[in-house]
């Protein structure tokens, strides 16, 4: 019986350590989703002038750039980016996106498209590595803190995919799954096709691509006719690039800041489970020594008997 | 008049205000912007001074690396990679 009560105060002891862990994780965790909102929100300016921009060059009509859609063009092989998190302990967040990015794969290999995927955070990258299946290239580190270096380096290694033909190993658009931050209980796992860039006529797939993202959405002052320096062609060969590793980094801090909030309910849910079961630990850690004080006195009680009736 | 003006970089909004005057380096040479200028888009040179003359207050002088400038309706964007001021 003794036994039974150390057990119950190992349990009990384990589980509010485990619950301060918790409560820490979850505390670290809501303080980064407000460092991540921020800077998606000092981000926002610049990506803004990059949209007017490109916008505005597109509105001159009769553009034509390799990155800017061609609907003549044949789509044989599609990139998909997956962004998922490093670490778990996030409830569903990564798991959520590799679902949907299945579906997508499911989708584009029945359009007769092959997929090549590319890979953020050490989860997608062991999904995939234990399911050996082939991935074009991983990038893992700091999901749940992403750079503008680090978008600068996907996007050179995308522009690069999308640049070589087809029968070099080339891609012919490119997919973004990724899970944009609606509320701190709300984020919601998202398609975006990002590439070749639409400017008027978008070809849709599925209808989860996020109004707004195309070009043609944007605001833009279409009268003005610009004056371009050097020339049209060179402002829109140096300003597109940026602007797709400024999306990138939007998605990248849409998706850093949806881990955190996932992160920080998971533990939240955690934190309380564990509440409940120290309550339920100490019940019956009581239990059992009230059994054994009792099973005491009637042994105490039963060898008075005896004695008495000898 | 004046012009409205804003600087960005990557990262965050670093000035916004109304000014006199701006002038920034271009990949073709110096521009110099007053308020009616016409609507014009232009890249930066990789390492070039901007001025900007403030309606009130001091002449503001700094360096930008990269970047683009755009003005339409007396509105001045600049956005470069790396700007402080």
């Amino acid at each position: 019986m003794g036994a039974q009560i150390r057990v119950y105060r190992q349990k009990i002891a384990s589980t509010s350590s485990m619950k301060k862990i918790f409560k820490a994780m979850e505390m670290i965790a809501t303080s980064r989703i407000n460092k991540a909102r921020q800077s998606a929100d000092a981000a926002s300016p610049y990506a803004a002038a990059l949209t007017k921009a490109v916008t505005a060059i597109a509105a001159q009509g009769s553009i034509k750039h390799p990155l800017i859609s061609d609907k003549n063009a044949q789509h044989r092989r599609s990139a998909v980016l997956v962004l998922t998190s490093d670490r778990g302990l996030a409830g569903s967040y990564s798991s959520s996106v590799l679902k949907k990015t299945e579906g997508l794969i499911e989708k584009l290999r029945s359009e007769g498209r092959e997929v090549q995927l590319f890979l953020v955070g050490r989860k997608a990258k062991s999904y995939f590595e234990f399911r050996e299946r082939d991935y074009e290239r991983s990038w893992e580190g700091n999901t749940d803190s992403p750079n503008v270096e680090m978008a600068v380096e996907m996007r050179e290694a995308l522009l690069d995919a999308f640049a070589r033909p087809y029968e070099e190993g080339g891609v012919d658009d490119l997919h973004i799954v990724y899970t944009e931050f609606i509320s701190m209980v709300t984020q919601e796992t998202k398609i975006l096709r990002m590439l070749p860039l639409a400017v008027a006529d978008t070809k849709r797939i599925g209808d989860e691509i996020v109004p707004g993202e195309e070009i043609e959405d944007a605001l833009v002052d279409q009268n003005a006719a610009f004056n371009f320096e050097p020339s049209p062609q060179e402002v829109l060969d140096e300003l597109l690039p940026r602007y797709i590793a400024s999306r990138l980094y939007a998605c990248l801090l849409e998706a850093a800041a949806s881990e955190l909030a996932s992160r920080q309910r998971a533990m939240k849910s955690a934190g309380d489970n564990a509440d409940e079961l120290v309550k339920k630990y100490t019940r019956l850690m009581n239990n059992a020594r009230q059994a054994e004080i009792t099973n005491e006195i009637s042994e105490i009680v039963g060898g008075a008997d005896a004695l008495a009736a000898s | 008049m004046a012009l409205n003006v804003e600087v960005v970089s990557r990262e965050k909004k670093v000035w916004t205000g109304e000014a006199k005057y701006v002038r920034a380096r271009t990949l073709d040479g110096d521009i110099g912007i007053m308020p009616g200028h016409i609507p014009t888009m232009a890249l930066l040179a990789e390492d070039g001074e901007l001025i900007i003359e403030p309606v009130s207050g001091e002449k503001i002088v700094t360096r930008l690396h990269e970047g683009f400038l755009t003005v339409s309706n007396n509105k001045v964007i600049i956005a470069a990679k790396h700007a402080n001021i």
